[in-house]
């Protein structure tokens, strides 16, 4: 444990991991209780930086009131307490305020988040102005630097722990809950050891509640009664790729992934259409390829062909393992099972199927949207034969298609019509997309009848051609020509999808879009020039962070681990340009240098981008050093303008931490949501360099740089 | 300048600033997009239609038509969305606005006693007097007629194109026509004069006085007993559960023809106590032979992490509406499930096989079954 004049390092890093694990905790609680898209997790990491930065900005005024010898104690007592209140706001408040079974309101979620989040990040800020107070007693030479190069290492070590090196050997909660207890525990030393033991005594319990709570009161368990009463939880796992629970009700069993239906089983209807709309197009011995859905009743219905045979690729392992106990599908000749990303498996071999039907979620996020895109449908259709048939689904539109709705229609039956010579869209239970270059069928129950294959609902009976054919000519007409196409590099179908979303609550999705522009106005207006350096760069960091997590999610599909790799190297790239800032010449020449260096790393991930997107490993490899550079970048700038302030380092360097972070919320806010799949990565990425040499510019005609020379 | 150009504005003067590149046209109808937003002005629009059933008041127009029982004050809009103040009067400017415009079967509305195997010319216009969590239009239902792409389609217009679909009804539907009646009513009277059927697919929340006027016009109606519980009314669809009770009465004493859904949605409506005593209440009210549908929930809308209602359930349900009196109880929304058929209640045969929208046999001669005689209360035929 850190002692004596080097307690703030040991505290700073603690601080760092803690808060680093916290986000990802929290992150999940996201992903699980509000339907985490894109958005949401922008407003998230908005909320998180915003606030923070926020916190170290007032905590300037009243940090000298706290007496030096118990900062380090307050800051591990607060470390002990805060975040897991956070954790139990993300986890109880929507309970409260969302009826069972229901999505949160979007306005709840703001407030709520806004609400839950701020005791621990204003806290969190203040941490960092109270570290600098005690770093700067401490001898240090550039004590703002090296307290956010510190802070960088211990997020380093935290994206680390709890996105990957422990991530199978603990739940993340659980690791959580354990570094708050040792910060408690910490705390509790050090403020016995100068003379406050009543503050130690009052840690203790909290601390004792931190460890031995998740043994005796399970919190996931406790929350899905809450959420969904009456069902019978058969497993419940955390997976890479979220939370997986598995429940009985009634005779159903299901499968929720993140707390959303993904697999029900007795779906007869929805299973009927998912399969017969695509095979009665080519119903002769079929070779099918199935992505995602429920294999335990997608693949009887495909073998009721005669000849046929059927590939059910899964990308999640983790639920597999669940369908193969809970959901079995059929051991069949006819019928082979693969895990891995359908991407790669669509490369080999080529003109192998007739038929390739996607069973994905809705395109709300990008690792969603990554099978809409353009890239993936030439791959489909690389891999079908010269008559075969893509079919794709959508929710249904049911009687109407809102403007919203016929969007995102439009968006990707024109990304299927730049591919396919014909593009037929069957509204029933889902909005069936069948896309081939041979003719296609709207006569769906009479193809079932001449297949003579036996179904109970895909029938004359339920479905009625005529009505059918109506209804989609109706929904056909009503759709755009003159949209943009989805692709990996501009994920248009995601944005119109996330706004098709934002209707549900009836928001606009210029609201959030305002309230960054507004943030931007107000600090260019009130920030100092060198101050605007900072901030350009903070946002320009955080673009490069989201654009390359962008990049290798949409190439690689689900890549929680990758993720976290990433994250930790971007915050080593931080944390070794601060300490590198630290000892080099105090010149404008440096100082300019770091940020071209941001802003080419910037450059150079767009200019990567097409080539990873058709699979590069070049391309790749050239994107590790280029985030590291471009962190290192950032963090090289905030330590060597820290570096130029004034005598009052506490005040100068919670200042410049408020403008780092305020810059890198309103990056995070506008970027991943909005900007990326509006204009695409090489715009955003022209913008965002422009941006931090536009910064540039402007902190190096600040007057402190020839104040700093004739000294 | 609007929020819609000033947004244009500053996304196409920095991005061409920052990359020195046109803004291309697909990128400005994007923008336009995003920053669209809901009309607001106040005037009237296409054939507004001045509403029936309001009392002014100090305080604004009162609307009597359903139990939201909105004041409106000038420039306002009621609860439904498509009613609206106009210096001073009340219009409805859904008249002749109809959003969704479809060909459906009867069976589709739910209708298994109402000329079978029938088509129904079926329409809507935007707004509804509830907020359903569930909602399975909220697209038309939550949004204002001005929201939605609307076909022009008079009264006259309806009952032509419904006589050309050779429909043998027009169904009121989808959204609620609570909130379109003026519409509706002067459509219905046009097809009722032609001899075009007229079918009321409602949450049945309105108020009698219209409702009374209503039955005039309409031969059949399928109601949404949501649930059997003031709160659950409350809490899963913004309304009350009183009105909805006295709607069933009302067309039933009446002579409407009546059939009931009731949506069994696992965790809030699937107590099988409630359902005893919400069929209970329809026995002694002396809808014992109304059709009754327990129809099965998906997920939508708002409560899309709720899965399909367990069939099991259904059939608790089916058996405990039979146990508590209800003659004819069905199934819906399982394809292919037994329930799907007519049993006579009296001789406990089949005397109606169904098959999704097609019947395979029909056991009934001059609307009796065939094997005991007993009248098998429906409108069978035109």
């Amino acid at each position: 444990m850190p002692q004596g004049g080097d307690a703030w390092r040991g505290t700073t890093v603690l601080a760092g991991t803690i808060t680093a694990g916290t986000q990802v905790v929290l992150l999940r609680e996201v992903l699980s209780a509000f339907l985490g898209n894109e958005l949401i997790i922008g407003v998230l990491f908005f909320d998180w930086l915003a606030l923070t930065g926020i916190g170290a900005l007032l905590a300037r005024r009243w940090s000298s009131r706290l007496p030096l010898f118990a900062i380090v104690p307050c800051v591990l007592a607060a470390l002990c307490v805060f975040p897991p209140l956070t954790f139990a706001g993300f986890r109880f408040l929507p309970l409260l305020v969302a009826p069972p079974g229901s999505m949160l309101d979007i306005w709840l979620f703001l407030a709520g988040a806004l609400l839950a989040l701020a005791p621990l990040c204003l806290v969190s800020g203040a941490i960092f102005t109270l570290l600098i107070r005690v770093s700067t007693t401490s001898g240090t030479s550039n004590p703002v630097g090296s307290v956010y190069a510190w802070e960088a290492m211990g997020s380093l070590a935290g994206g680390a722990l709890f996105g990957f090196l422990l991530f199978d050997i603990i739940p993340s909660q659980d690791l959580l809950l354990i570094l708050c207890a040792g910060a408690g525990l910490s705390g509790a030393v050090l403020f016995s050891c100068r003379r406050m033991r009543s503050v130690a005594v009052a840690l203790l319990p909290v601390v004792l509640m931190l460890l031995i709570g998740r043994s005796v009161w399970d919190a996931d368990m406790l929350t899905f009664a809450l959420r969904y009463p009456g069902h019978t939880v058969l497993a419940h796992r955390e997976t890479p790729f979220g939370l997986l629970t598995v429940t009985r009700l009634g005779e159903q069993t299901m499968v929720y992934a993140n707390n959303v239906p993904l697999l029900i089983s007795g779906n007869t209807s929805a299973t009927e259409e998912i399969v017969h709309f695509a095979l009665v197009q080519r119903p002769h011995s079929p070779k099918v390829l199935i992505a995602g859905g429920n294999p335990a009743e997608l693949v009887p219905e495909v073998l009721k062909y005669t000849g046929s045979s059927v590939r059910c690729v899964e990308e999640n392992p983790w639920l597999r393992r669940a369908e193969r106990e809970f959901l079995p599908f059929p051991e069949n000749g006819r019928a082979t099972y693969v895990e891995g990303d359908l991407r790669s498996i669509l490369l080999s071999p080529s003109g192998h199927y007739d038929v390739i039907i996607i069973v994905a979620p809705e395109p709300s996020t990008l690792q969603s949207n990554r099978t809409y895109t353009r890239e993936f449908v030439h791959r489909a259709r690389l891999a079908l034969t010269p008559a075969g048939v893509l079919c794709m689904l959508l929710p249904s539109s049911a009687e109407y298609a809102g403007d919203d709705a016929r969007r995102v229609r439009a968006i990707l039956r024109n990304t299927l019509a730049d591919q396919f010579e014909h593009v037929q869209i069957l509204p029933a239970g889902h909005d069936v997309f069948l896309a081939s270059d041979s003719t296609l069928r709207t006569d769906i129950a009479g193809g079932i009848a001449e297949a003579g294959v036996p179904t109970t609902y895909v029938n004359p009976y339920y479905v009625q051609d005529d009505l059918l054919s109506e209804r989609s000519r109706q929904l056909e007409a009503s759709l755009g020509k003159d949209t943009p196409r989805n692709s990996d590099a501009r994920p248009a179908l995601m944005l119109a999808q996330l706004r098709y979303w934002l209707r549900h609550f009836a928001m606009e999705y210029w609201i959030p879009v305002l309230t960054g522009l507004i943030i931007v106005f107000v600090l260019f207006v009130r920030t100092d020039r060198m101050g605007i350096g900072v901030m350009t760069a903070g946002c320009g960091g955080i673009v490069l962070e989201l654009m390359v997590l962008m990049i290798v999610q949409v190439s690689f599909g689900n890549v929680y681990k990758m993720s976290g790799g990433l994250i930790a190297l971007y915050m080593a790239g931080m944390g070794a340009g601060a300490f590198a800032a630290g000892r080099a010449a105090l010149a404008p020449r440096w100082y300019a240098g770091m940020q071209c260096c941001l802003a080419l790393m910037l450059l150079l991930a767009a200019w990567l981008q097409p080539g990873i997107s058709s699979g590069s490993t070049p391309g790749m490899a050239g994107l590790v050093p280029c985030l590291f550079l471009g962190s290192f970048g950032a963090g090289a700038v905030f330590t060597l303008t820290s570096r130029m302030a004034a005598l009052d380092l506490v005040a100068s360097g919670s200042r410049l931490y408020g403008y780092d972070l305020l810059g890198s919320a309103v990056g995070a806010l506008l970027v991943g949501p909005l900007l990326l799949p509006l204009l695409g990565v090489q715009s955003v990425a022209n913008a965002a360099a422009g941006l931090v040499v536009v910064g540039t510019v402007i902190s190096l005609s600040s007057p402190v740089w020839r104040v700093h020379e004739k000294a | 300048m609007k929020k819609r150009e000033f947004l244009q504005l500053c996304a196409c003067g920095a991005m061409g600033a920052l990359t020195h590149k046109p803004v291309p046209a697909g990128l400005r109808a994007e923008l336009n997009a995003l920053a669209s937003s809901h009309p607001v002005d106040d005037e009237l629009w296409k054939w507004s239609k001045e509403a029936l059933f309001v009392e002014q008041t100090p305080d604004g127009v009162h609307c009597l038509k359903c139990p939201n029982s909105c004041t409106i004050p000038a420039g306002g809009t009621g609860l439904c969305r498509n009613r609206v103040n106009v210096r001073g009067k009340l219009y409805s400017i859904a008249y002749g606005n109809p959003c969704a415009v479809h060909v459906d079967p009867i069976e589709k509305k739910p209708l298994f006693h109402f000329l079978p195997s029938t088509r129904a010319f079926s329409i809507a216009a935007a707004g509804c007097n509830l907020s359903c969590l569930n909602c399975q239009n909220w697209q038309i239902s939550q949004v204002s007629p001005k929201e939605t792409d609307n076909e022009d389609l008079m009264p006259r217009a309806v009952v032509d194109a419904a006589r050309r679909s050779a429909s043998a009804s027009i169904a009121y539907t989808y959204s609620e026509p609570t909130t379109f009646y003026e519409y509706a009513y002067d459509t219905a009277e046009i097809a009722r004069r032609e001899g075009i059927r007229n079918v009321w697919k409602s949450n049945g929340y309105i108020e009698e006085a219209p409702l009374r006027k209503l039955c005039r016009v309409i031969d059949a109606a399928n109601i949404d007993l949501k649930s059997f519980d003031e709160g659950i009314y409350g809490r899963l669809n913004a309304g009350s559960l009183a009105p909805v009770l006295r709607t069933l009465r009302i067309f039933h004493d009446m002579g409407v023809w009546l059939e009931i859904t009731n949506l069994v949605i696992p965790g809030w409506t699937d107590d099988l106590a409630m359902i005893g005593k919400m069929c209970a209440w329809l026995c002694s009210n002396g809808l014992d032979t109304a059709p009754l549908h327990f129809s099965r929930f998906v997920p939508l809308y708002k409560l899309n992490q709720l899965p399909p209602t367990p069939v099991k359930k259904l059939e608790e349900a089916h058996a405990v509406a039979l146990k508590e009196g209800m003659k004819y109880v069905y199934i819906g929304n399982v394809p292919g499930h037994s329930a799907e058929h007519t049993y006579c209640h009296h001789c406990k045969k089949l005397i109606v096989e169904r098959r999704g929208y097609a019947i395979l046999q029909n056991r009934m001669k001059k609307s009796c079954c065939e094997f005991c005689g007993e009248p098998i209360p429906g409108r069978w035929q035109m």
